[in-house]
């Protein structure tokens, strides 16, 4: 157990030590993000009568469309130093590479957000600074992160991956989208913790899902 | 053996065929409420009901060349999506066609309707992933874990699209909007029955013959392969 998360430690910090350097997923997911957002603020009439719900599905398909491109780039990163086979040689197991992604995934697009989010809130004129956003925030992260690592690694070898991963990822994350929408507009809306729980128990359902055979199945991914 | 069988299957689905068309658009009483356009639904909700019996084949059979490893899952897992591809589009075409002059729009948030619209994208991605990925083992089992994850995420998208659309009703009017009984009597669900018979029939013959062709190409890419330099 120590070996394992020490392993998955590992990975996580050269993911993040590369990133840092190069900067290509964080740019990718914050800056795509950010230019459909601000696309969407001029083909909307934002103003006070802005509906809550419609600026919660602009915010979560920016993010989802933006979410892939990086997730992709963190594995495209690999194949071009040829350093994926070095990762699949060393002795770990191949849920352990899986987690270190994903958990690195995770952490890249919650930085993003903190550089989209402010840029909504004031093209929209929501506030954001509340605890409910942010779980719902980390509880959809956890999500795209877990799936996109997973569609992403499937894909290192197919080519035309830029236009087949969004094909797959897209109509797989819906119940996310559906969720991770309809609770931000119901915390807009200031709504009780009861009316947003439903919709936080989907996304949680559907992160330990994929997660648990996310991890049953990296061997078979992985597979020589 | 195996043509006697595949001409028979084409015999007895084309007799029914022939036979369903007579019943739909000739023998059927017209529905009171709906009209004429009705009888869309007699070739609709048959090949929407054998779409998700295709996507249930294709999990299955994935499954099962995960833990097996033998060709013949994928095989059919391919042959299934593929027809139930082609079901789909006819189901989504049907439906669309339909549902304009009976609910008044063409498309409506439905649950029912937003999961097999997600579904069938899924599946579409799924036979474009095929195509695209280097000819290999691998790539027949990463097809297949796409499989098991579209079949994984069916229920959480249908709970996830039931709940969307209690909170944002759809807007329907037209004749049908307050009610949805399509087959209000016996002649009509005798047509249903019969039609949807017909489809299955018509369904396993275009799958044995998709099967074959598969079974086919990957004959011929061993062959091409394992040829010596």
């Amino acid at each position: 157990m120590k070996n394992a998360l020490i392993a998955i430690f590992n990975i996580v910090k050269k993911d993040l030590l590369i990133e840092f350097r190069n900067k290509d997923v964080i740019l990718s997911i914050s800056g795509f993000a950010t230019i459909i957002i601000f696309i969407f603020s001029f083909a909307f009439d934002v103003g006070s009568s802005f509906s809550s719900s419609t600026a919660g599905g602009i915010l979560w398909s920016s993010i989802s469309f933006a979410s892939i491109i990086g997730i992709n780039r963190s594995f495209v990163i690999e194949n071009e130093n040829n350093t994926l086979g070095g990762l699949l040689m060393a002795p770990i197991s191949r849920d352990i590479i899986y987690l270190g992604k994903m958990i690195g995934n995770f952490i890249f697009i919650t930085i993003s957000e903190i550089v989209i989010l402010p840029i909504f809130a004031i093209l929209f004129n929501f506030s954001i600074l509340s605890i409910e956003f942010i779980i719902c925030c980390l509880l959809a992260n956890i999500g795209l992160s877990v799936i996109g690592t997973l569609f992403a690694s499937l894909s290192i070898k197919v080519r035309a991956k830029e236009v087949l991963l969004p094909m797959l990822f897209l109509p797989c994350i819906i119940p996310i989208l559906f969720a991770s929408i309809e609770a931000t507009s119901l915390i807009f809306q200031q709504k009780s913790w009861s009316e947003l729980f439903t919709w936080f128990q989907i996304i949680i359902a559907f992160n330990l899902i994929f997660f648990i055979f996310s991890l049953f199945i990296s061997n078979v991914i992985f597979e020589d | 053996m195996d043509n006697i069988i595949k001409n028979k299957l084409l015999l007895f689905s084309s007799f029914f065929m022939l036979v369903n068309i007579y019943l739909i658009f000739i023998w059927v009483p017209t529905e009171a409420n709906q009209g004429a356009i009705q009888r869309i639904l007699y070739i609709h909700v048959p090949v929407s009901q054998i779409s998700m019996i295709a996507i249930i084949i294709v999990a299955i059979s994935s499954v099962l060349f995960l833990l097996k490893r033998n060709e013949f899952w994928d095989k059919i897992a391919i042959a299934s999506a593929e027809i139930g591809l082609l079901y789909g589009t006819i189901m989504l075409l049907s439906g669309i066609l339909w549902a304009k002059p009976v609910w008044g729009v063409w498309w409506t948030g439905e649950a029912k309707l937003t999961t097999a619209l997600i579904l069938y994208l899924i599946y579409v991605s799924y036979i474009m992933f095929r195509n695209y990925f280097p000819i290999g083992s691998q790539g027949q089992r990463i097809a297949a874990i796409i499989a098991i994850i579209g079949a994984l995420d069916t229920p959480l998208i249908y709970f996830a699209a039931n709940l969307w659309s209690e909170a944002h009703p759809p807007i329907v009017l037209g004749p049908a909007s307050e009610n949805d009984s399509s087959f209000s009597s016996s002649e009509m669900r005798i047509v249903w029955l019969f039609s949807t018979i017909s489809f299955m029939i018509f369904f396993v013959y275009l799958l044995r013959v998709r099967y074959k062709l598969q079974d086919n190409i990957s004959k011929y890419l061993k062959i091409t392969t394992e040829r010596p330099n």
